[in-house]
């Protein structure tokens, strides 16, 4: 039997391999067609979207883009989105460069209670929180204003371990040697350690990007008209109010997953391995 | 530019004990630097999951506890009256909780058996298509709900045009309260089993190659091999999969918001089929402005995450091998 076995192998490796890739090749279309049929449907005519089978050449009739825009002020929805997940961006690298530097790096008493307490925030699951998340944002005056869409998420405290872990890396000699030159830690900070721990801000930045671009609940629930809403919100009222419109909404989907695609595209293996360490923790 | 950073003869490794820095000014220091982190938590994470449990004691009313009714456990009392449907909406979560965890992770571990590298490089190949797994992960949800709500269209959706191509029957999807549910967890599968599958590649990369490699030798056939070497390695990043997927799968609202007709009264429909437990939740504040009892429904929600993540553990860490 293991005589059969072995002389069986080399074709049988050969039709293995060529199966491996046709399935491969199959997966990679089934995951990409929503994809495609969106960009389609974006540009279809009239006619050829609403027909059975769907039809899945492009017939590019920019119409419908050209609609979308005339529907509602994207340009606004973008910009607000834009600005909360940047000032989102910088609060977290900031807390948690700060926060990292102080666990790793500077000896205090309380520093075992603050670990735990900030252990303690990733037992908390959001959706449970949400009613006093909007009970405390109304008190502080933060509805419908793009602070509210910021400062709940301005710490995080996967960032602060991120940089906590990083910063232990670093030998003691290097701020041994700054502090010789006159250094204080704000500026060892800045020049010397921040920039030394490159990875660790792109990480950060691309995790808080994805999850800032997708942030749907929370804005759903603090913004009223058009006054802080995101592109999300924007896209959700849309599909509401003109459901049956699929090429402008087809439109205004692509356009809300462009950025995501481009820096996909341009970021992809670390992204790929930063949601990964995300997991890790 | 900084990388360069100085390799002078170092002097003989110094151990960073007692600061020249007296220890007061360094017990401010390290404060001052994890306030910042510590007052965002404090504002939006600590102070509100003290509050979920007082506000869920009162009948509330948005100007604070002066103005709100205390009505004691009487939220909870509702809850568990089946009228309120709450109870209805803890089925539905653990259907659709007990679908998607065993689903995503089988399919993601599949997926993950199928891209990983044989060669000691990947090839093209399988990068493109860890790419297109990957990518629906990372894509905000209301813009692919939206297109997985014309791929479910009854009439002219890419759904029913597959049934059909199979001589199968096709489904109302989104309008039937059979169909509604699953045609939610097909998109989310879709959406997020990239999220497994790199759990998994990580954990199969760790799986000796020489002991697998000595199975065969022996005779193991694939499913032997994958069940008796291959598996035991992979329990840790299992319990792990197991407990990220459950919670993710409990907190699952904007998918089933927008497929479930969430602009017009907050979704959860038809008839209440897709009403999870995060949906109800946003429904009973944000719909009907009961905010204390949807806090009564975060109290509970939380409890239960807690317990399964707790459960979960226990049962893993008896089942786990290698860790």
């Amino acid at each position: 039997m293991n005589m059969t076995h072995t002389t069986v192998r080399p074709s049988g490796r050969l039709v293995r391999r060529w199966g491996r890739f046709a399935l491969m090749a199959v997966v990679a279309a089934a995951f990409l067609l929503p994809f495609y049929w969106a960009l389609v449907l974006s540009v279809a005519t009239r006619a050829n979207v609403f027909t059975m089978p769907p039809d899945f050449v492009p017939s590019f009739d920019f119409i419908s883009w050209v609609r979308v825009f005339a529907i509602a002020p994207w340009g606004l929805y973008f910009l607000h989105s834009v600005i909360i997940t940047g000032a989102t961006i910088v609060a977290v690298l900031v807390t948690g460069v700060l926060a990292g530097y102080a666990l790793a790096e500077v000896p205090f008493r309380g520093r075992e209670v603050v670990m735990g307490v900030l252990l303690a925030a990733l037992m908390v699951p959001p959706e449970a929180i949400l009613i006093p998340n909007y009970v405390v944002a109304y008190h502080l005056h933060l509805l419908n204003s793009l602070a509210g869409q910021v400062v709940p998420f301005g710490a995080n405290v996967f960032a602060v371990f991120l940089f906590r872990q990083f910063f232990k890396t670093l030998p003691v000699e290097l701020w041994d040697a700054c502090r010789m030159d006159g250094a204080r830690w704000w500026q060892y900070l800045r020049h010397i350690a921040v920039p030394l721990a490159r990875p660790v801000v792109m990480t950060v930045t691309l995790l808080t990007f994805v999850a800032q671009w997708s942030q749907f609940q929370w804005p759903l629930i603090i913004t009223q008209g058009n006054g802080a809403r995101p592109v999300e919100v924007a896209l959700s009222y849309l599909q509401g109010f003109d459901g049956s419109h699929w090429r402008e909404l087809a439109a205004a989907s692509v356009l809300t997953l462009a950025p995501i695609f481009l820096v996909f595209l341009l970021t992809q293996r670390h992204l790929i391995s930063s949601v990964a360490g995300r997991a890790q923790i | 530019m900084v990388e360069t950073v100085p390799s002078q003869p170092s002097p003989p490794p110094v151990v960073r004990g007692p600061q020249p820095s007296p220890r007061r000014r360094s017990v401010s220091l390290g404060w001052a630097l994890v306030l910042p982190a510590l007052a965002f938590l404090a504002l939006f994470t600590y102070l509100p999951a003290v509050l979920v449990a007082a506000i869920s004691l009162f009948q509330w009313n948005l100007a604070g506890f002066g103005a709100s009714q205390w009505v004691g456990l009487h939220h909870y009392a509702q809850l568990f009256n089946p009228i309120s449907g709450f109870l209805q909406s803890l089925t539905v979560t653990a259907y659709y909780v007990g679908m998607m965890v065993p689903l995503s992770i089988a399919l993601g571990l599949g997926l993950a058996w199928l891209v990983k590298n044989r060669g000691p490089r990947l090839t093209a190949w399988e990068t493109f298509t860890r790419s297109a797994v990957f990518l629906p992960y990372i894509t905000p949800a209301i813009a692919t709900s939206i297109i997985w709500i014309f791929i479910f269209n009854p009439q002219f959706g890419l759904a029913n045009a597959v049934l059909t191509a199979l001589h199968l029957p096709a489904l109302g999807w989104l309008t039937s309260t059979t169909w509604a549910l699953p045609a939610v967890m097909i998109n989310n599968l879709w959406h997020n089993v990239g999220f497994m599958v790199i759990l998994f590649l990580a954990a199969l990369s760790n799986v000796p190659q020489d002991v697998v490699e000595a199975a065969w030798m022996d005779g193991a056939n694939g499913a032997v091999t994958f069940w008796h070497i291959i598996r035991p390695h992979l329990s840790p990043v299992m319990l792990l999969a197991v407990i990220l997927g459950t919670i993710q799968a409990m907190q699952t609202f904007g998918s089933i918001y927008q497929m479930t007709g969430g602009q017009f009264g907050g979704g959860g429909g038809p008839l209440n089929s897709t009403t999870t437990t995060a949906i109800y939740l946003y429904k009973s504040a944000f719909v009907y402005f009961h905010y204390g009892y949807g806090a009564a429904v975060g109290v509970v929600l939380f409890l239960v995450m807690l317990g399964v993540a707790l459960a979960q553990k226990q049962i893993g860490e008896r089942h786990t091998f290698y860790r």
